[in-house]
């Protein structure tokens, strides 16, 4: 097994790096993850930062996470062009490990907006999303993974997920990222234990893994807490056991991630906190890198294979994804949104919106609206 | 990985300038 890197998800965000300075200073943050794609153009970036990210680069411990590719957008965007091709160019300035994206698409009709949302497992579903992992391994060059998703519709679809993620990364030989707070979201929406759960998933695939906060929203009739992933808080302790729990059983874990929004991290307390679970993160790798060597194995490169044909479409499902990001953004009530879903094309329809919790539907409205574009 | 003396003073100098007056579920 790999040696664990104690990783910190780094932006560019004054409160962020103030909070992580002491650990770079210090030696304790072994890699740093950068969401390359939050900003479109490299020279927005100051110096400083570029140097930064070139001292990781240099020290091959950079790992870089994508926000805004929307790999399950049925239909083909220029602006996906356009992100391949800057992924390109990243790739070539900086020596990334591995690259990653999130599942999904994204509920925005502006590329740079929205969140992201499930789909349908459906064979459609699995075409669209290898061709773009294909497309995406071919522009870095690069192993190339994904996170699994927070949100989901129903008991059934987060039941179906780790194998639906083993499907879509098979041919590019890909990895995931286990995100252990969302796993925790599921656990508390759901009422799945997380034993339950972790075994769906194929973790020798697990390649990273994420730890963050977030906060309890009460439902619109106040009969309960939805567990959301916001990333403003500290770890809680239950995340802490999940992750001495699934680290033995990933056999090519390489990369522990700390992450955390800037907008969370304002006072000199919220930094505190955030270095204190960063530690405990560190002192757990720490307890497991003494018992391991370091392998170095990387078994996840992706074959030579670039793209043959013009990119997969299915028309039908990004009309069905128009209508329903329509919906979440602008219904003004939970009975608005599930009566226009229950009069669109999703009706009746492998997206099985009959079978949906009402409290994920709230929820995803909640999403939707707090992420749509202002005009 | 520690990183050099000159480039953490970069940093804090960078982010001095910079504070001067969505994976689903989020």
């Amino acid at each position: 097994m790999p040696r664990l890197l104690s990783t910190v998800a780094c932006n560019l965000d004054p409160h962020l790096l103030g909070a992580c300075l002491p650990l770079f200073e210090s030696g304790e943050a072994d890699a740093i993850e950068w969401s390359f794609d939050a900003l479109y153009r490299l020279d927005a970036l100051p110096d400083w930062f570029h140097g930064l990210i070139d001292a990781f680069s240099e020290g091959d411990r950079l790992v870089g996470h994508g926000i805004f590719f929307s790999l399950f957008a049925g239909k083909w965007h220029p602006e996906q062009e356009a992100w391949l091709r800057e992924l390109s160019v990243i790739c070539k300035k900086y020596r990334f490990d591995h690259i990653t994206e999130h599942f999904g698409f994204m509920t925005g009709q502006d590329f740079h907006h929205g969140a992201p949302l499930n789909v349908p497992y459906t064979d459609a579903a699995l075409r669209i999303g290898q061709d773009r992992l294909l497309r995406i391994a071919d522009a870095c060059g690069r192993p190339v993974g994904l996170e699994n998703l927070a949100f989901s519709w129903s008991v059934d679809e987060v039941r179906r997920h780790g194998d639906f993620l083993d499907r879509l990364l098979a041919p590019i030989n890909g990895f995931i990222i286990l995100d252990l707070h969302n796993l925790y979201c599921q656990v508390a929406n759901f009422d799945i234990p997380f034993e339950t759960l972790a075994a769906l998933y194929p973790l020798h695939r697990v390649r990273e893994v994420h730890i963050s906060g977030g906060s309890w929203e009460p439902s619109e009739d106040r009969s309960r807490s939805i567990r959301r992933d916001t990333h403003d808080d500290s770890v809680p302790d239950e995340v802490f056991r999940y992750l001495e729990a699934i680290i033995p059983r990933c056999p090519h874990l390489r990369y522990l991630v700390m992450e955390q929004l800037g907008a969370g991290l304002e006072t000199e307390d919220s930094k505190t906190a955030f270095r204190a679970d960063f530690r405990r993160m560190a002192d757990i790798a720490t307890q497991w890198n003494v018992m391991q060597g370091d392998e170095i194995l990387h078994p996840f490169t992706p074959p030579f294979n670039p793209p043959q044909s013009a990119p997969a479409e299915d028309l039908a499902l990004h009309q069905q994804q128009q209508e329903l990001s329509s919906i979440l953004e602008n219904a003004n009530s939970f009975e608005a949104a599930s009566r226009a879903l229950h009069a669109s094309s999703l009706a009746q329809s492998h997206w099985q919106v009959e079978r949906w919790s009402p409290f994920m539907l709230e929820t995803a409205m909640r999403i939707a609206q707090k992420w749509k574009k202002k005009d | 990985m520690k990183l050099p003396k000159i480039l953490i003073g970069a940093i804090v100098a960078g982010i001095a300038i910079q504070t001067l007056p969505p994976c689903g579920m989020g």
